[in-house]
C-alpha cells in the first residue's frame, strides 16, 4: 500500500468521507463544524471544490452523497443529475447541500453524445460551481452520527444518540420536503451508523448496544420493520457495510454484510433471502402471513484479526470484492476472499495517520479510474491510498 | 406516548431524556431559620445525617422527593415521572387506598368512570361483547369493590367534543390564523410543550373527557351525598399511561373547587394486573363461570341508570359513544358542527343536502383529511394526525420559515424543465392530504390514536396486533352512539349546554374551570453538566 496523498483538511478530527458514485468528488466531514469537497484527481493534485461551512453549531460527523437519480442500475438520461449531499451534525441536524445547473450546460445543444458526457463531468466538478444549503431538516433530540441515501435517493437515513433512527423521504430531483416516514426505535443504545443496500431498500443500523438491526419496509402496510438481528460482537459495533450484488465474489442467493466493532473483530454476516414457509402456508393462520418477513441472518466467518484496539470503520469494494478496515491502532487492513469463505490478508498498514487514530476508510474511484483507499483520521487528514 | 411508562415498547414513541436535571429543593429543617455551617455525614445505618458545624448537632436529612408536578414542569426526562407515576397513580395506590377505606373511620365515596376505548380493550381481551363487559366492570367496581357510582365517560366528551367544535369555529371566524391543534391527547400536549413551543398559540385549550367528567362527577356526588369533595376517590380507566400525566396537571382556577377532578388513572393492562394479583378479594369474570356462556345483558341502561349518580344527566349520556375516528371523533365532531352553524347563519343559502363530506387520504393511514364541501366548494376541513412520525411532519410545517435556508434552485429548474416539456406535474397535482393547511387538527401521539393508547390490553401471542387491533375497533364500532351535530335540530347539543350552564349556575363554578385546560412552555436545559450526566456514548 502507497500513500497517493495526504490532504492536511482539517484543524480538527475528519470524521467521515464520501464519495459521489458518478463524479470523482470527495467529501469530509469535520469536528471543525465543516465539510470540504475535493475532486479526486491527482493529477490536478486533489483541488478544494468547495467548503461547506456556517450552518453547523456543533461537529459535522457524517458525509454521504446522494445516489444519482434513478440509482446506478437505470440512470435517468432526460434529466442531468446535480450532485448533493447530507451532512449530519453533533448539534442534530442534518443539512442538505447542491449546486445549481451550470449555465454552460444549456449552451450544449448539437454537440456529440461522448463530448456531452465529458463536458458534463467537468462542470458538476469544476470549483466555480457554487455549493449552497438546500435544507436544514430537524427532529433528532441529539447527536446525529450517521447519515445515508438509499440506491435510488428518495430516502435519507439518519441514526442518532437519542437511539432513534429516522428514515426522512423526498423528491430526489429537487430535494424539497423531508417528511418523515419512520422512526425506529428497536435499539437500547446510542446508535452509531446506519447504511443502505447499495441496490435494494434494506437498511443496517450499528450501535452501542453490540448489535447490527436490518429493516425492511412490510409490504402491505408500507410500515418500517426491524427483520434481522446480528448478535455476535462483543463491544459496540462501529460500522458495517453491505456486499454489492457486482461485486466479484457476490451470489445472488445471498445478501452479505461485514461488520466492525469495538470488539476489535470485523466479521461478516450472510442471508438467503429465500421466502419463509412457502411449502407450508396454508397450513398456517391467516395472522401470522402478515407479519413483517423476518430475514434469517447468520454470522459466515470472522477476518483475520488485525486490529490490537477498536475497529471504527470498514467498507467493501463493488470493484474489487476487497475489504477495508481501520481503527484506533491506526491500520489498515484489506482483506481478500481467497476462494469460497476463506478470507486472508492482503495488504496491512500501520500508523496510517501518525499516531492518531482513524475514524474512516471507503473504497472510491480516482478521476483516471484507478480503485484507491480513502481514510480519515484524528489528525485532521484525509490520506488517499494505492494498493 | 411515554412508552417508557410501560411495560411494552410501543413501536412509535418519543424518547424521553435521559437525566433528571431538575434541581432537588428540601425544605430545611432548621429551627431558627439560620443557616449554620453544616456537614453531611453517613450514620452507621447508612442513613444521611446533617450535622451542624456550629453546636455539633445532628439532624437526620429527608430523601429529596420529586413530584409529578415537577416532572410536568420541566423538560429533562419523563424518566423519573415513571417512578413518581408508579407512586401516585398505580393499582397498587388503589388497593391501598380501598383498604385503608375499610380500616378508617372517616370513610372516602369511591367512584370511577370507564372510557370508551378501554371498554373496548378489555371486552377484546375477554371475548365477549362490550355489554357483558360493562356489566362485569359495574360487578367488580361496585359490588366486590364497594364503589358508589361507575359512570362512562360520555358526557364528559360530549361536552368536549361540543366547547372544541365552538372553540375553533370562533376562532375561525376571528381569523386566527393557522390550524387549530387539538390538546386531548397529554402525551402530544407535552411534546409540543417541551419541545416545540411555538405550536402552542395554535392549540385548543378545550379540556379532555377524562378532566371534564371528574369535575362533574366529583361535584355531583359530593352534592347528592352531602359531602366534600375532598371525601371523594375517583378512579378513571382510560387507554392511555400519559392520563395519568394529565390528571396530575395543578388546576388552574385551583381556588374554585380544590382537590383534583381524577385522583387514580389506570389502563386496561393495569386493571387486569390488580385483578390477577388479588384473587382472593377480587374476580372480573365470576368464578367458575363459562365467559363464552354469559348471557347478554337484556337491558344495560337499567343497570347504568343504577350505577350512576341520580342527578347525571341522561343514562345515553354516561355510557354511548360518538361518530368519527376511535379516538372520539374530534374532527369530524368540528365539521359537522360547522355545517350546522352555517345553516343556522344563513338558512336560504345553506341547504343542508347541497353539504358533502369528503375523506382525502394522506401518505399513511394515520393522516387523512375530511373536508366540508358545499355546492362542490370547501367550506372547512379538519385532518387526523396520529403517531409520533406523522406529528413531526406536522409541526415542522408549522414552524416558523427559517432564513437560513435560499429558495430552492433544483425546485425552480424542475418547474422550468416539465412547463417546457408541456406536462402537468403529477406529483404536486395529486391531492394530498395536508393537515397543515386545514382549520383543526385531531392529533394523537398513538399510531391508529386512542383505541390502540400504550395502557390497552396486547395481543394474545398467536394473534397478529394488526387483527388484535382490528378486532378492538369493531368492538368500539359496536358501542351504541349519540348523535350531536348530526341530530335532528341538533337537539342533543342544546340539552347538554343547558345541562351545563344550568350545572355551572347551581355549582357556582366557571365555565373555565370545568371546560379550560393551559400550556407550559418548557425551558429548554441549557446546563451543559446537567445535561452530560445523561450522556451514554
Amino acid at each position: 500500500m502507497k500513500l497517493i496523498k495526504s490532504i492536511k483538511s482539517h484543524n480538527e478530527k475528519a470524521w467521515c468521507l464520501s464519495q459521489h458514485q458518478t463524479l470523482p468528488l470527495l467529501a469530509t466531514a469535520s469536528t471543525d463544524k465543516t465539510s470540504i469537497i475535493y475532486k479526486l484527481s491527482a493529477a490536478s493534485d486533489f483541488p478544494v471544490i468547495a467548503k461547506l461551512e456556517d450552518s453547523h453549531k456543533r461537529s459535522v460527523r457524517a458525509v454521504q452523497f446522494k445516489p444519482p437519480l434513478g440509482g446506478e442500475s437505470e440512470p435517468v438520461s432526460d434529466i442531468l443529475d446535480l450532485p448533493a449531499l447530507a451532512c449530519g451534525s453533533f448539534d442534530s441536524t442534518i443539512s442538505i447541500w447542491g449546486i445549481e445547473e451550470p449555465d454552460e450546460l444549456r449552451e450544449l445543444d448539437g454537440e456529440d453524445e461522448q463530448d456531452i458526457q465529458k463536458i458534463h463531468k467537468t462542470l458538476l466538478t469544476s470549483p466555480k460551481s457554487e455549493w449552497s444549503l438546500m435544507a436544514l431538516i430537524e427532529g433528532h433530540e441529539s447527536e446525529i452520527k450517521s447519515v445515508a441515501w438509499n440506491y435510488q435517493g428518495n430516502l435519507l437515513a439518519s441514526c442518532s444518540r437519542d437511539k432513534t433512527i429516522w428514515i426522512w423521504e423526498t423528491d430526489p430531483e429537487t430535494l424539497e420536503e423531508f417528511d418523515c416516514i419512520a422512526v425506529l426505535n428497536d435499539h437500547s443504545q446510542d446508535i452509531k451508523h446506519v447504511t443502505w443496500h447499495p441496490t435494494q431498500n434494506l437498511l443496517a443500523s450499528s450501535s452501542y448496544d453490540d448489535t447490527v438491526r436490518l429493516y425492511k419496509q412490510d409490504e402491505d402496510d408500507d410500515e418500517w420493520a426491524c427483520v434481522g438481528i446480528l448478535n455476535g460482537h462483543d463491544g459496540t459495533v462501529w460500522c458495517s457495510s453491505f456486499e454489492h450484488s457486482s461485486s466479484p465474489g457476490s451470489s445472488e442467493e445471498k445478501v452479505r454484510l461485514v461488520s466492525a466493532s469495538d470488539d476489535k473483530t470485523v466479521r461478516i454476516w450472510s442471508s438467503t433471502s429465500k421466502e419463509e414457509g412457502t411449502t407450508n402456508s396454508e397450513k398456517l393462520p391467516s395472522s401470522l402471513k402478515s407479519q413483517p418477513k423476518e430475514m434469517v441472518w447468520e454470522e459466515e466467518t470472522v477476518l483475520p484479526i488485525a486490529h490490537d484496539y477498536p475497529v471504527y470503520s470498514v467498507s467493501w469494494s463493488k470493484t474489487s470484492g476487497r475489504i477495508a478496515s481501520v481503527g484506533s491502532d491506526g491500520n489498515i487492513v484489506v482483506y481478500k476472499e481467497d476462494g469460497m469463505k476463506d478470507w486472508i490478508i492482503e495488504d496491512k498498514m500501520s500508523y496510517a495517520h501518525g499516531v492518531f487514530e482513524v475514524n474512516c476508510v471507503i473504497w472510491c474511484l480516482l478521476e483516471d479510474g484507478e480503485e484507491a483507499l480513502a481514510t480519515a483520521g484524528d489528525d485532521g487528514s484525509v490520506n488517499l491510498w494505492r494498493l | 406516548m411515554s412508552a417508557i411508562l410501560s411495560a411494552d415498547d410501543l413501536n412509535d414513541f418519543i424518547s424521553p431524556g435521559v437525566a433528571c436535571i431538575k434541581p432537588v429543593q428540601n425544605v430545611s429543617g432548621s429551627k431558627d431559620g439560620q443557616q449554620d455551617e453544616v456537614e453531611i455525614q453517613i450514620d452507621q445505618d447508612g442513613e444521611p445525617l446533617e450535622v451542624s458545624k456550629a453546636d455539633g448537632e445532628a439532624s437526620k436529612l429527608n430523601p429529596a422527593q420529586i413530584s409529578l408536578s415537577d416532572c410536568l414542569a420541566c423538560s429533562g426526562c419523563i424518566t423519573s415521572a415513571e417512578e413518581v407515576l408508579v407512586a401516585q397513580h398505580s393499582h397498587n395506590e388503589l388497593t391501598r387506598a380501598l383498604e385503608e377505606n375499610r380500616t378508617q373511620q372517616t370513610k372516602k365515596v369511591f367512584v370511577a368512570s370507564v372510557s370508551h376505548q378501554s371498554r373496548a380493550s378489555l371486552a377484546g381481551a375477554y371475548g365477549v361483547s362490550v355489554a357483558v363487559m360493562d356489566k362485569l366492570l359495574i360487578d367488580l367496581f361496585v359490588a366486590q369493590m364497594g364503589f358508589t357510582h361507575v359512570v362512562g365517560t360520555s358526557l364528559g366528551r360530549s361536552l368536549s367534543l361540543i366547547y372544541e367544535a365552538q372553540n375553533i369555529i370562533d376562532r375561525k371566524t376571528r381569523g386566527v390564523s393557522g390550524p387549530t391543534l387539538s390538546s386531548v391527547c397529554p402525551g402530544w400536549v407535552l411534546y409540543a410543550e417541551k419541545t416545540h413551543p411555538y405550536v402552542i398559540p395554535h392549540m385548543s385549550d378545550v379540556k379532555s373527557p377524562q378532566q371534564i367528567t371528574g369535575c362533574l362527577l366529583k361535584s355531583l356526588v359530593a352534592r347528592e351525598l352531602g359531602i366534600s369533595r375532598d371525601n371523594i376517590y375517583h378512579v378513571s380507566i382510560m387507554p392511555c399511561f400519559d392520563k395519568k400525566l394529565e390528571s396530575a396537571r395543578p388546576e388552574k382556577y385551583d381556588g374554585e373547587l380544590p382537590s383534583p377532578d381524577v385522583d387514580c388513572v389506570l389502563t386496561p393492562k393495569e386493571l387486569v394486573t390488580l385483578i390477577e394479583e388479588n384473587t382472593n378479594i377480587y374476580s372480573l369474570i365470576p368464578p367458575h363461570t363459562d365467559i363464552t356462556k354469559l348471557p347478554q345483558p337484556a337491558s344495560m341502561s337499567n343497570i347504568y341508570k343504577q350505577v350512576a349518580p341520580k342527578t347525571w344527566p341522561s343514562i345515553e349520556l354516561a355510557w354511548a359513544s360518538n361518530e368519527g375516528s376511535s379516538s372520539g371523533g374530534y374532527a369530524y365532531h368540528y365539521l359537522a358542527a360547522l355545517q350546522l352553524h352555517l345553516m343556522a347563519s344563513d338558512p336560504s343559502v345553506y341547504n343542508p343536502q347541497e353539504f358533502e363530506l369528503v375523506t382525502v387520504g394522506g401518505r399513511n393511514s394515520d393522516v387523512y383529511e375530511m373536508r366540508l364541501l358545499f355546492r362542490k366548494e370547501k367550506v372547512g376541513s379538519a385532518a387526523v394526525v396520529n403517531g409520533f412520525k406523522n406529528i413531526q411532519n406536522l409541526v415542522r410545517r408549522l414552524k416558523p420559515s427559517k432564513s437560513t435556508v435560499s429558495s430552492n434552485p433544483l425546485a425552480n429548474r424542475r418547474r422550468a424543465r416539465l412547463a417546457k416539456a408541456n406536462k402537468s406535474d403529477d406529483s404536486s397535482d395529486t391531492d394530498q392530504a395536508d393537515p397543515s393547511k386545514c382549520d383543526y387538527v385531531e392529533i394523537m401521539a398513538c399510531p391508529n390514536g386512542c383505541i390502540n393508547g400504550g395502557g390497552q390490553i396486547s395481543p394474545p401471542g398467536d394473534v397478529s396486533a394488526k387483527e388484535w387491533l382490528a378486532s378492538i375497533i369493531d368492538r368500539y364500532r359496536s358501542i351504541e352512539t349519540i348523535s350531536l351535530f348530526d341530530s335532528p335540530d341538533a337537539r342533543a347539543v342544546s340539552d347538554i349546554i343547558h345541562w351545563s350552564s344550568q350545572f355551572i349556575d347551581e355549582f357556582n363554578i366557571s365555565e373555565m374551570r370545568l371546560s379550560k385546560t393551559y400550556f407550559n412552555t418548557v425551558e429548554k436545559p441549557t446546563d451543559q453538566a446537567a445535561l452530560l450526566l445523561g450522556t451514554k456514548w
